[in-house]
């Protein structure tokens, strides 16, 4: 590649913030230089001219080739450019006391990502992160990406979003603010009613009418949205933030994933029947048992095993949730764990209570809670547990086409293994 | 400040400044080959700061609207983007003419799949709430597992709605009936339901945030018949 400059960089920049949002594995990395890193409030958007020692960063394309030794994130093979338009660079002005410090914001790009992966602000004078960088011009490094990229292999395209921008993640929302706190004010936004912890997890109220508020602070007009804190004693848990800080969970830096609870907990030797008390209906018989008929031509895919509406739902065994909560049938929730030996359970027709502990990812032991049971609202049955397990041989969604159940091929009769449970839990004196 | 506190710093520093610079980011660093996609999170921004407030708070309401109209432009909705044919994409691109802001995520595992779901921000006159949960099958089709919405409460809003449906779907009398609950199942093994919304109905959806003041809300739902 023709016109490339090698530069030593050795005390030049100071990394201020970086964030890198893979979207193919949902991941965001953080990197702090020796220093430390300072609570900033007060922050504003300015247009600025970067000191005389920015000007080998900020004029085209710099190609981070390699990183300093102790940057913990994987600077190398990032491209950056500096934001800038006809008014100068684009650039955040934070204060320490008095002191002002300009951040020149970076757009960042990594050959395998078609997105802006962060946007950087970078301040001058102090430690180097960037150990070695290319310079490039603009259409350089455009052949440097396509190079690289061509050389990767090609991520799959989603069945589902194609075309669309769609955010990696669970439809989940967190309070997103670089404070430790923020306040939920009133309905006259004059009023602090309570104080959020930074990344508790937050509803979007939509109310019918007034959904937004906005109100003048500082000089500035802000926009606040309604929200509920699920966690909160009800009565006490609904107000008003500024809509900057709502955030998706997995857009929101440092808020993390679920607890993916490490390693999988080998199986146990001992198989747990999923509710409480024994069914207070066979579930072999009548519409409850596997491949009972429905409507359609189609075939009962599950055990329904009636019990009490909100009693628990119990793990079969240890596994992890694959997939949590989401709308089921009739105003019942459905839940997805790979169980240790493989075998996929869908835990179906249970409530929109979340027991502790479960979300996606997170490792779930034998007979531990993972919710409760539910009611299906047009109140053709008791309330139950749908019990649907697969042998794990396939793969991809458990609802399908093709066959009689229009589920998944590995769908398992899951009769004996429940009388198997169930005598192992209750005894055999019915 | 130990090491977990300067680590969460920087996370919510971070989370900051993507606040701050989400608004300044039209363009990306360099070109590649394919155009480049803003996350649908993505806002213009300004910096806020906890100041004392100095002026009253001014409300946003969406226009003036027949609120029956916003439930009969649901609920064609509801019909149109669940019949076979209709994407995703095709849903995002009507609720975003429609300046309904349509966010949507996307989760997949290797063991039971790709999920998609879809949410507005800004629905229309009298409903809210709007849900749609997508699928794809074993032949990496996708497909609307659930789509619903919610109507308004009031006196006529249980009627209001089942008329809705009947107009937009073409359907007669439910199959299933009593004061607060319709149901009709549909071709290729779909149901469609009315509820109007009981307390218990309202308690601990994942989703959606609720009040006691939101009993009698009543919710229009498609869905795959999965039981």
């Amino acid at each position: 590649m023709a016109n490339i400059t090698w530069i030593r960089i050795y005390t030049l920049l100071a990394l201020a913030f970086f964030a890198i949002h893979c979207a193919a594995a949902d991941q965001t990395l953080v990197w702090q230089d020796a220093s430390g890193l300072k609570e900033v409030a007060g922050c504003e958007n300015v247009m600025s001219t970067p000191a005389p020692e920015m000007a080998p960063f900020t004029e085209g394309v710099i190609e981070i080739t390699e990183a300093a030794d102790d940057a913990r994130l994987p600077l190398a093979g990032s491209f950056w450019q500096a934001e800038r338009d006809a008014a100068g660079f684009k650039t955040v002005r934070c204060y320490e006391g008095q002191t002002a410090n300009d951040y020149i914001l970076f757009s960042v790009q990594r050959p395998e990502q078609e997105t802006v992966v962060a946007v950087v602000g970078v301040r001058a004078g102090q430690t180097s992160l960037f150990k070695y960088i290319r310079n490039h011009t603009p259409e350089e490094a455009e052949q440097a990406v396509l190079s690289v990229a061509s050389a990767m292999p090609a991520r799959a395209e989603s069945a589902i979003t194609a075309g669309i921008a769609a955010t990696e993640g669970e439809m989940a929302y967190v309070i997103c603010t670089t404070a430790s706190t923020l306040n939920v004010r009133d309905d006259s936004l004059s009023r602090v009613l309570f104080t959020a912890e930074r990344f508790e997890a937050v509803k979007p109220v939509q109310s019918f009418g007034t959904d937004s508020m906005q109100k003048v602070i500082g000089g500035h007009e802000y926009t606040f949205t309604k929200v509920q804190l699920p966690s909160r004693p009800a009565g006490a848990n609904t107000g008003w933030i500024a809509e900057d800080y709502l955030k998706l969970k997995s857009q929101c830096a440092g808020a993390g994933g679920p607890d993916r609870g490490g390693a999988v907990t080998p199986i146990a030797s001992g198989w747990n029947f999923p509710t409480i008390k024994r069914a207070t209906t066979s579930y072999k018989s009548g519409m409850r048992k596997f491949k009972a008929g429905r409507s359609g031509g189609r075939l009962h895919a599950a055990c329904d095993i009636y019990r009490k509406k909100d009693e628990a739902a119990e793990a079969v065994n240890t596994g992890k949730v694959v997939r949590d909560k989401y709308y089921f049938y009739q105003g019942t929730y459905a839940l997805e764990v790979k169980h240790s030996d493989g075998k996929v359970v869908r835990y179906g027709e249970i409530t929109g209570k979340t027991a502790a502990g479960i979300a996606a990812g997170a490792n779930v032991s034998v007979g531990q809670t993972v919710g409760y049971i539910g009611k299906v609202n047009s109140n053709c049955c008791e309330p139950m547990l749908h019990f649907e397990m697969y042998s794990g041989k396939g793969s991809g969604p458990l609802t399908t086409s093709g066959n009689s159940f229009s589920r998944r091929s590995d769908l398992i009769d899951p009769s004996s293994y429940l009388t198997d449970w169930e005598k192992a839990k209750f005894g055999t004196n019915y | 400040m130990d090491g977990f506190k300067k680590i969460g710093a920087a996370l919510a520093l971070v989370a900051g400044l993507l606040l701050l610079t989400n608004g300044l980011r039209p363009r990306p660093p360099v070109r590649t080959h394919s155009a480049s996609k803003i996350h649908s999170g993505a806002r213009l921004t300004q910096p806020i700061t906890h100041a004392s407030a100095t002026a009253g708070a001014k409300e946003l309401r969406r226009p003036a609207q027949d609120v029956k109209a916003g439930l009969v432009d649901m609920s064609n909705a509801l019909f149109r983007f669940t019949r076979p044919g209709q994407s995703l994409k095709d849903l995002t691109d009507f609720l975003e003419r429609e300046n309904q802001q349509p966010v949507t995520t996307h989760n997949s595992n290797e063991d039971t799949g790709e999920m998609a779901i879809v949410r507005t921000r800004r629905p229309l006159a009298g409903t809210r709430y709007f849900h749609a949960q997508y699928f794809s099958d074993a032949n990496q089709n996708s497909f609307v597992q659930h789509m619903s919405f919610e109507f308004q409460p009031g006196p006529t809003a249980m009627s209001d709605t089942v008329e809705a449906v009947q107009r937009s779907f073409s359907l007669g009398p439910p199959e299933v009936q009593r004061g607060d609950y319709a149901l009709w199942n549909l071709a290729d093994g779909r149901i469609l339901w009315v509820k109007k919304m009981s307390a218990e109905d309202l308690q601990d959806d994942p989703f959606n945030a609720y009040s006691s003041n939101d009993v009698g809300t009543v919710r229009v739902a498609i869905e795959t018949e999965i039981h």
